[in-house]
Formats: C-alpha cells, structure tokens, sequence
C-alpha cells in the first residue's frame, strides 16, 4: 500500500499490544489512518481508548512493553519501523513534535526554562547566538500567552502553574516548526480565553506554514472550532472518521452520537441517559 | 504493506530494570563475568589456594613459579598464588565495606539535604565542601596513623572519606525529584521525613545510588590498595595486596612474582570495576534517567 | 466585605479571610524582597459544608496556590484561615493528623502527584495505612472498591503510574484524596483530562459522598459547563484578585463583571469553525498587572478612564449571596455585558441544528 501523495503519516491496520504480566493486550487494533498534509485532524475518545498510545507510536517511539504486532506506520514515505534510534530522533527533532498529555511534568525540572529552548533551538538553529536564542524563546513564550517571558526564562518549571507549564511545552514543540505536530491535550488545563488564544495561534501556523496537527482531546468543543476532519475513537478502533460538520453534526456511530448529545453545556443540566456506554465492541463507520 | 511484527521482534528490548542488565555494554558485560570472577575467587579462597597463605616454608624462599607453586614463593618461602588468592578477600572486603558505607551514609544524608533544602542545605553543602578540599590522602594518615592501622579501620575510614562526594551527586538527584508533586502529597498525608525519604525518595534515587556505588568501589579499592603500599593498611602477616608489594618490591631481583601477582590482580581489579561502571553509568545516569523508568 | 460574600444559606465551615500568598520570600542572606506582586491577593470565601465552591479564573491566577494554602502545603502571606475550630495557617507539619485526614488536596497534574515507583494498589492504600492503620492485606479490598468507584479495574492495583492513561493517573489520584474519608475536598482541575462518561462517574461519586457526609469541596476548574451544573457556588479569580463571587445560576446571568463576561464569551462553541483570526487577538496580556486600581483595567473593555486605574474597585452585593468587584454599578453591568450569553445561546442553536 502507498502512502497517498497529500497524506504525510499514514497508519495502516495498525495493532499494538502492551505487556501486563507476562501476557500480550491489544490496545490498538486494526487501526487505519492518514494525516493530510496541512490539516488539523481531531481525535476523541473514551479515556483509556488509546490515543496516547498512538501519538506515541505516531512518534516512533520504542518501547520494551510495547509492540507494534500488525500495520505499519509511514511519515512521509517513510516507514518508522525501517529507521535507526538515532534516524527517529533526528525525525522527532525536526520534522515531527509531540505535545505530551500533562506537558508539565516533561518538562525537565533542573533546568531552566532558557535552558530548555536553548537545547530545543540548538539543534535547529545552530548558527544563533545566545541573545538571538533568547529572543526567540521570549517570542515563543509570548506567543503562548505566557506574562513576563523574559524573567520566565530565568525560573524553573515547578516555578510556573499548571496551565503556564503546559503552554510551556507547546511553546517548546512549536519553536521546532515540525512539518506534523502531536497534540494530546494540550489544552485542557487552559481557561476559555487562554484556550482560545492557542487555537488562534494554532490556525495562524497552519495557515501561515502548512503545520500538519493531530489534535488529541475530550472537548468535543474546542476540536469543533479548529478541526478540519474528526476521527472518533473507541476501545482501540477509529469508529467514525470524516469531516468536523458531519462527524459533529451528523454523527452516525452510536458511540459519536452518544458523545455528542451528551456534551456538558452550559445551558441544559447533563442527562445521564444521554451519556456513551463505555466499551462496547464497536462497529465502524467512513465517512 | 509490510508486515512489521518480524522486524521489530527481532530487535526486542527488555523492559524495566529487572532486564537493565542485559542492556549493559558489551565491555561493561565482560567486566561483569570478570568481577564475579573475582568474587568466586574470594570466597572459595580455603578450597582453592593450594597452601595456608600465611604459612612460612612451604618451599625455600624465591622459588621460581612450578608446578608445585604456580606463582612461585617469596622471601618467607610463602606461596605467592594461595596469598593472592587470599588477597582477593581482602581488598573485595574492604572495598565493597567502604564504598557500602559511603553509599549509605553519603546517600542518606544526600538525600535528607536535597529534600529539606534551606538553610540546613546551605549548612550541610558547606560543611562537605571543606571536607572535601582536605586532600583524602593526609585525611586517611592522619586517623589510620593516629588510631593505629587496621583493616577495619582502613575500610570505615575510606568509606567515609567517599560520603561527601557521594552526598552531593544524591543530593543533586534528590533535588530534581522532591520539587514534585508525589513528595508534596506525602507530607500532606503527614509522611515523616524519614518515611519521605527512604518510601518516596529512595526508590527514584536507585540508579544514582549504584552508579555512585560502583564508582566509590573503584575508588576505595584503589586507595585501599595504596594505604596498604604505605603500610597504612592491613598489618603483615595478613595476605593483602598493596603490602604484599610492598614486601615484595625490595626483593624484586630475587623473584618478580610476589609483586607481579598481586599488581596484576589489582590492575584487572580495578579496569574491571571501572568498565562497569561506565557501562552503569550509561544505564542509570543522568542522561538516561527518563529513560530506565 | 467578607461577611456580604459569604453565602447565607448555608452554615460555613471552611472561612478564608484576606489571604494573600506571594512566592518570593527575601533570599536567605541579602535579605532582599522581590517586587513581583503577590500570587494571591486579598482574597476572601467560605465554603459551608456540603458546598461545592467552584473556583474559576485564567491561567495562573492563583487556584492551586489558594488550594495548597489551605492544605498547608503553601504559608499565607497575610490573612486567616480557618476551618470549623481549626486554625489552617498553620503549615501541614504541624497540624493535627485528624485535621489532614479531613482536608485532603487532589493535584492539578497526576502525573507529578504519584509516584511512578509505586504501584497504584500501594498509592491507594497508603493513607488507609496512614489514618486508619489498616494493614496491606486489610485494605486490599478497600482499594478494590475504591478503584470500581472511579471506574478503573481492581486489577490496575498491580499496576504502576506509567503503565495507565492519563485519565486513569487522574482517577487513581482521585481514589487516593477519597481513601482518607475527607469532609473537606479540594480538587484541582480533577475532570478535565476525562470523557464525559468518566466525568459523569467521578462527579457523580462525589455528589453522592457529598450528600452522605456533608463534604465540602472546593473545586478549581475550567469547564464553566461542569461549573454549571455541579457547583453551588462560584468564585472567579483574575491574577490574584477575586472578581465575582455568587451562586452559579446568579453568576452565569447577567449582570455579569467584565472578566466574567469575556471568560463566558470564550466558550467554545459547539459545531461552528473558527474563523482564523488576526493575530490582534493574542491569548493574554503579558504586561505585568498594574499595582493600583482594577487588576482586570488592562483588558477590560469597560473601563473608566480616570477611575478604574487609579482607585480599588468597590464590592457590589447585586443579588443575596452575588457580589461583583467593579465600579460600574449594577445596571451599568447588566446593560453592557448581557450579552456575553451570546456563544451559549449560539451553542444551543447549534445543537438544536443537528
Ligand atoms: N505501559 C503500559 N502497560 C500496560 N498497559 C498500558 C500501558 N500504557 C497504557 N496502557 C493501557 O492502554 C490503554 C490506552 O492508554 P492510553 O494512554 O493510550 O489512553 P488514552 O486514550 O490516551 O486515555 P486518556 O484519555 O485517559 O489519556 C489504557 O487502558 C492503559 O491502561
Ligand atoms: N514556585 C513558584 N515560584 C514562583 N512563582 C510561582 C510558583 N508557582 C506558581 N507561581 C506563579 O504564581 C501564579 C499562580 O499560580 P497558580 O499555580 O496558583 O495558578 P493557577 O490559577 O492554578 O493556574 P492554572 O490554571 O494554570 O493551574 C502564576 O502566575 C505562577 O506563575
Ligand atoms: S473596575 Fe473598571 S476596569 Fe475593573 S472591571 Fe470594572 S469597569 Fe473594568
Ligand atoms: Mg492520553
Ligand atoms: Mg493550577
């Protein structure tokens, strides 16, 4: 199977399984999946359905309790499976970023946050000098709605809430202009006003350099505003995939309908009779 | 498509520490076997030695290596092989007695500054400092000289000597870790220090503590063997390596052996625990932290 | 003030009067004070028991720094703090062992708050051990149930921090604050890494707890809809200064403060595309916040020149239990920021829609 030429990561039937006790569970299974080059695409899910598990193995990332059982997965062309650690790592560095769920606690808490972008930038500016890596740490800090870049960089990461620790390392993975960023939650410890600056600033990449996004996230909302296509996941499967109008709109797998109607609002009390059953094996649905 | 399942079995990589070892560089292996070696040695010393190390005559003094004796014997006729053989206890003893003690000691107290930080930190720090630029060499003459040499002494007084350096890389480690959440939620729970530190701490410090370990044992026996050079270590008749040299080294001419032997065995010694702990460090240090989760 | 902010419907047990916190603390030799404005300031509440007090604001306007205050986990800079006969300006240390039982904090990011060296049956059970001197093997079934009720599988016990999702870090931090049987619950930012499904179950679970034992919660959060429908009251912060305190039906209807509004106006809302918008509308000040005056002045849209930077806006009771900290008056507010209901009432639309 070849990669279509506007798709720049594509997931094929796709299954990965986790050690526990000495046995092998499927986390992921049978997953198929493509980001567009320059779209924003949504994941949702139950939490616990695997989507860490997937932007991590979007990644590359290797680990010894973990194995890719079935499916491949290519980044432009390029099967992940196929290259050396130090290949991915350069990949990682430079072409993709992940924003981790609960980016505050990546951040590395001896170092400064100068020193962070510093080692961030060096890598992919190499020729800036110190004052010019600096100012470009303080841009991206402002960028991210982050009050008093400068002596922020001068302050350690537990020095900062857990919002601003979060907007952190956004900061840190957008100051790489990868060609595809992994978002899982990133916004989620934001309030409304914040929130909506990052997603601001995130269509203003996308149009202003064609960033590709995975957008992982429970708020049904907030994807709604800055997707272009939706996929839902459920207990390890994408059960319904299509453009944001009609996978929110016009939901058509139960397990998406459910979700939607029972999106928290601010002006209707939630009714538990709306809300998804947990787990199901589900059935799946392309849009 | 390809199927990846074959590719990426066939590069499978352990998880968790229970595998770390196998993760070990080669080089770092090699030294692994090489120190069990050693450790076998010691231990079966009493069924392996061909003579009593200590006992004088078992052949004419200087007799060049044989059959009978391997190594040869020395100016009291001893065998050189069997009081090798014995020596390995020795320096294994008291190495590893002294880098444990400075492993222990240096980490508690890394570990109780790095977490109550303030003033008792500043204190502490300093105090080590000085400790520390008092060249360790005066400092061990000074107590063995003073208390009289003994192997016990040497070991506690090595290990000791180990604790600041120790202290401080724990305490840098320490420090990364109690800035989190987990340890703000034990002292919610009103944890005692103690329990913060050995329940909380402790099991996030490991990897440091062992490479530190592995270090200190490099370092101890190194020293241990020195002081012994000087005569500041183990007391004759005891069968210990850096006497032996130096029983050994005004005789050179009569039999190289009695020196030859115990140098050797030193020099492996130590490479050994030096490769493996390099290895070590590559696993468990600062670099790879995040990683050997 | 403090008096007309306090509910009074409900017998208060949790009182914070004047809190201030601020982080630097002069340096241990110069002796010098950094000029950095407080964290907390001024800020007053109370929480009766069996009352939910939401706590919403920006990001980093100082929630999790109120919360580990009265946890004890942080020093008040000024100001009393009082929990029914309690005095809580005393640090954590030094409080009764009863009294940590009581109240009990869940942390803002689960993934610092437990320790990836323990498995969760361990983090679970080590307050049973601690306040109720249960043994391992008692309180293997405790933990067990306690991990049905937040919806995980009892197998998860055997399990270490790294090897859940986040939301399942989330919910066994949750089962870990419930395992002490707290009265006073402060939960930081608890249901956002949650599904709707999850989060039904995790305040559904307190709910219940709350109308058996009377518990009391102090929940800091950014979902206004959660807010809506699960808080008794709400406590808006902006930079340090509280700027809104009322019932929720009363503080999600006009009149609103100006911040209040904005904030409402932000929710996203359902179904509809953002337009990309010009980089005018950046995410946040990041000037610093002006020392006199509104805190809110820099962005308000409403401000009066003259006024609202130079003197302490004034609290206002606009409704029994509301009060807004604004110099516009009341009929002033409820004209100019009515409308901020606009994105909910668009939300609904969209929703009618489909
Ligand atoms: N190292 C591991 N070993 C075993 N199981 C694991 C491991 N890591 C994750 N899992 C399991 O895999 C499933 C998927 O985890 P993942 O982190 O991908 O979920 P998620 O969709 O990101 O959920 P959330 O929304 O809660 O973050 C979970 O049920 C989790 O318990
Ligand atoms: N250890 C610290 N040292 C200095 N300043 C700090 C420290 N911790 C927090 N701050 C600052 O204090 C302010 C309040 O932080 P706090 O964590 O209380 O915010 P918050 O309201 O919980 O925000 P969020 O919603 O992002 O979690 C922030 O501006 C933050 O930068
Ligand atoms: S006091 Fe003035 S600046 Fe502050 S919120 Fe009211 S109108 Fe706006
Ligand atoms: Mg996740
Ligand atoms: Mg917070």
């Amino acid at each position: 199977m070849t990669a279509a030429a506007h798709d720049l990561m594509t997931v094929a039937s796709l299954t990965v399984d986790y050690r526990q006790q000495g046995q092998w569970h499927s986390v992921i299974r049978d997953l198929s999946l493509a980001v567009r080059r320059g779209e924003i695409l949504g994941l949702a899910g139950e939490s616990g359905c695997g989507k860490s598990t997937l932007a991590s193995v979007l990644l590359g990332e290797r680990r010894g309790e973990r194995r890719l059982r079935a499916g491949s997965v290519q980044f432009d062309g390029i099967d992940l499976s196929t290259l050396r650690a130090r290949e991915l790592r350069r990949l990682r560095g430079v072409r993709l970023a992940l924003v981790p769920q609960n980016g505050g606690a990546s951040l590395t808490p001896t170092l400064r946050i100068g020193s962070l972008f510093a080692e961030t930038l060096r890598a992919h500016r190499p020729h800036m000098n110190k004052a010019e890596l600096a100012a470009e740490a303080r841009r991206q800090l402002s960028q991210v709605g982050l009050p008093d870049p400068t002596g922020a960089l001068a302050r350690f990461p537990h020095q900062f809430s857990g919002g601003q620790q979060q907007r952190i390392a956004l900061a840190l993975a957008l100051c790489r202009m990868p060609d595809l960023l992994i978002l899982d939650e990133p916004t989620t410890g934001q309030d409304a006003m914040t929130r909506r600056g990052i997603i601001d600033l995130l269509i203003r990449l996308r149009l202003s350099s064609r960033m590709s996004m995975l957008y992982v996230s429970h708020d049904l909302a907030t994807l709604s505003e800055i997707c272009d296509r939706i996929a839902i996941m459920h207990a390890g499967e994408i059960v319904e995939i299509g453009q944001m109008e009609d996978v929110l709109l016009r939901p058509r797998h139960p397990y998406t309908r459910a979700l939607v109607a029972s999106i928290p609002r601010l002006e209707a009390p939630p009714d538990p009779a709306l809300l998804p059953a947990s787990r199901r094996t589900p059935e799946r649905i392309t849009a | 498509m390809t199927d990846l399942s074959v590719l990426l079995e066939s590069r499978p990589r352990p998880a968790g520490r229970r595998f770390a070892l196998q993760r070990l560089p080669v080089s770092a292996k090699v030294a692994g076997l090489v120190l069990l070696a050693y450790a076998a040695v010691a231990m079966l010393a009493p069924a392996i030695a061909p003579y009593p190390p200590n006992e004088i005559f078992v052949g004419s003094p200087f007799e060049p290596p044989s059959a009978a004796f391997l190594l040869g014997t020395d100016s009291l006729g001893r065998d050189v092989l069997s009081r090798t053989i014995y020596g390995s206890r020795t320096i294994l003893l008291m190495g590893g007695a002294a880098a444990g003690l400075s492993a222990s000691i240096g980490g508690l107290l890394g570990m109780f500054i790095g977490y109550r930080g303030g003033v008792l930190d500043e204190v502490a720090m300093r105090m080590l400092e000085i400790i520390m630029s008092i060249p360790s060499i005066i400092f061990a003459l000074l107590i063995v000289g003073s208390l009289g040499a003994s192997a016990p002494l040497v070991a506690v007084t090595v290990g000791l000597l180990s604790v600041p350096n120790v202290a401080r890389v724990v305490r840098a480690a320490t420090q990364s870790v109690a800035s989190e959440d987990f340890i703000t939620a034990a002292r919610a729970r009103g944890e005692t220090s103690l329990s913060i530190v050995l329940r909380e701490l402790l099991p996030n410090v490991t990897g440091t503590l062992i490479v530190e370990f592995s270090i200190r044992t490099g370092y101890s026996i190194l020293f241990i063997g020195g002081l012994g050079f000087l005569g500041f270590g183990a007391q004759p008749p005891t069968a210990d390596w850096g006497l032996m040299v130096n029983e050994g080294r005004g005789t050179i001419d009569a039999s190289i052996w009695p020196v030859a032997a115990p140098a050797a065995g030193m020099a492996m010694l130590v490479t050994a625990v030096n490769l493996f702990t390099d290895g070590v460090n590559r696993l468990f240090g600062p670099a790879e932290q995040g990683g050997v989760r | 003030m403090t008096a007309m902010i306090r509910s009074t419907a409900i017998v208060p047990q949790l009182h914070i009067d004047n809190l201030s916190c601020r982080y630097e603390r002069p340096h241990l030799f110069s002796g010098r004070r950094n000029k950095t404005p407080p964290a907390v300031d001024d800020v007053s509440f109370a929480v009766g028991a069996g009352e939910t007090l939401a706590l919403v604001g920006e990001s980093g306007s100082g929630k999790s720094t109120i919360a580990r205050t009265i946890a004890g986990l942080f020093p008040a800079a000024a100001g009393r703090l009082r929990y029914g006969g309690h005095d809580l300006t005393l640090p954590v240390e030094r409080r009764a062992a009863e009294l940590r039982r009581l109240i009990q904090i869940i942390f803002q990011n689960p993934d610092a708050s437990l320790n990836r060296r323990h498995r969760i049956g361990s983090i679970i059970a080590r307050p049973l051990r601690l306040f109720f001197g249960l043994s391992d093997a008692d309180s293997r079934q405790e933990v067990a149930s306690l991990l049905e009720a937040v919806r995980l599988p009892t197998d998860y016990a055997e399990r270490f921090p790294s090897e859940i999702s986040g939301g399942e870090r989330q919910r066994v931090a949750i089962a870990r604050a419930l395992a002490a049987r707290p009265s006073l619950l402060l939960c930081d930012e608890i249901v956002s890494a949650l599904d709707v499904s999850a989060q039904a179950t995790i305040l559904e679970l307190l709910r219940s707890i709350q109308t058996q034992t009377r518990l009391s919660m102090l929940f800091i959060t950014h979902d206004l809809a959660v807010v809506r429908w699960f808080a008794d009251r709400v406590a808006v912060l902006y930079r340090g200064h509280l700027c809104e305190v009322g019932p929720v039906e009363r503080v999600f209807a006009p009149p609103y403060h100006p911040y209040t509004s904005l904030l409402l106006e932000a929710v996203p809302v359902f179904g509809r595309r953002r337009e990309a918008a010009g980089d005018a509308a950046s995410p946040a000040v990041t000037s610093s916040p002006p020392t006199t005056g509104c805190a809110f002045a820099s962005q308000c849209r409403h401000r009066i020149d003259g006024l609202c930077r130079s003197a302490e806006p004034p609290w206002r009771q606009v409704a029994p239990g509301h009060a807004i900290r604004c110099h516009l008056e009341a009929s002033d507010l409820n004209r100019i920021t009515g409308r901020a209901a606009t994105g909910a009432r668009l939300q609904v639309a969209a929703a009618q829609k489909s």
